[in-house]
């Protein structure tokens, strides 16, 4: 059994908790890693593929690129301050990733309202595929973040601080999938 | 492995390759069809999923590399 501990192992450098979250992180890459390249097979042996500026509101994808940043920016600020003052930031990273999710709802009603769905063509195929898949991490992430804060009482600060700088690496990945997202399908 | 079983899995395996030919490298979708748009997008994807696989596989091996070295570290009198 592999203890719960959160100090770091002197043989590799990390706690358990970031070595899981790590090990956890490679395979949400292979996840993505996939996806994306089913992404390639499609773009490039499509004859006809829209570009994303002229079929999508790049002003709902820019505004999500901009609360993802800011929202994993003060997770990762969230690392270096006194817990009290991290546990503060997960609350408005959290506020924001629910306002990231808000606009995507938006921008889904919009598109579904159109007539854009995934049986359009493979555009919208792979572009809610993906873009649910990383809404649902956001999700996943949110649910993280209130297992986190919830369980401060309990578990003691130092645990809390190990939580949530695991958090930070989910984030900092989450928003940068959403980074290759926006690039793909918003700008190209 | 020993030097023997590795040289006996060699020779079969450059048994193989030369009885099979051009069977064994020509992919399930785009067989025979050597330029086209199914062709240049399987050739994509194969070059997007071997860019992740070498990069989450090279992460890993800078963690192995690193526990090495601090495991030889923290062993040393």
């Amino acid at each position: 059994m592999i203890p719960y501990t959160i100090e770091r192992r002197a043989d590799t450098g990390v706690n358990n908790v970031t070595l899981g979250i790590w090990l956890f992180i490679a395979s949400e890459v292979m996840l993505f890693g996939a996806l994306f390249s089913s992404y390639a097979l499609l773009r490039v042996s499509a004859p006809i593929w829209p570009h994303g500026f002229e079929v999508l509101a790049v002003w709902f994808g820019a505004a999500n690129t901009v609360v993802l940043s800011i929202m994993t920016a003060l997770i990762l600020r969230a690392r270096a301050l006194d817990p009290r003052a991290a546990r503060r930031l997960v609350v408005a990273g959290s506020a924001l990733a629910i306002v990231f999710l808000l606009i995507k709802g938006l921008e889904w009603r919009g598109e579904i309202g159109n007539g854009l769905v995934p049986s359009v063509n493979t555009f919208f195929a792979m572009y809610f595929t993906l873009t649910g898949l990383h809404a649902l991490h956001v999700i996943a992430g949110l649910v993280a973040n209130a297992w986190a804060l919830m369980g401060a009482s309990r578990v003691g600060e130092a645990m809390t601080m190990g939580r949530i700088r695991s958090l930070a690496l989910y984030w900092a990945f989450v928003d940068v999938v959403w980074l290759v997202i926006f690039l793909l399908f918003y700008l190209t | 492995m020993t030097t023997r079983w590795r040289r006996g899995v060699s020779a079969v395996a450059a048994a193989v390759w030369c009885a099979a030919g051009s069977t064994t490298l020509a992919c399930p979708v785009c067989f025979r069809i050597e330029e086209g748009p199914v062709t240049s997008g399987v050739r994509a994807a194969v070059v997007v999923l071997i860019g992740v696989t070498v990069g989450v596989l090279t992460g890993f091996g800078v963690f192995i590399a690193r526990f090495v070295r601090r495991a030889a570290a923290e062993s040393e009198p």
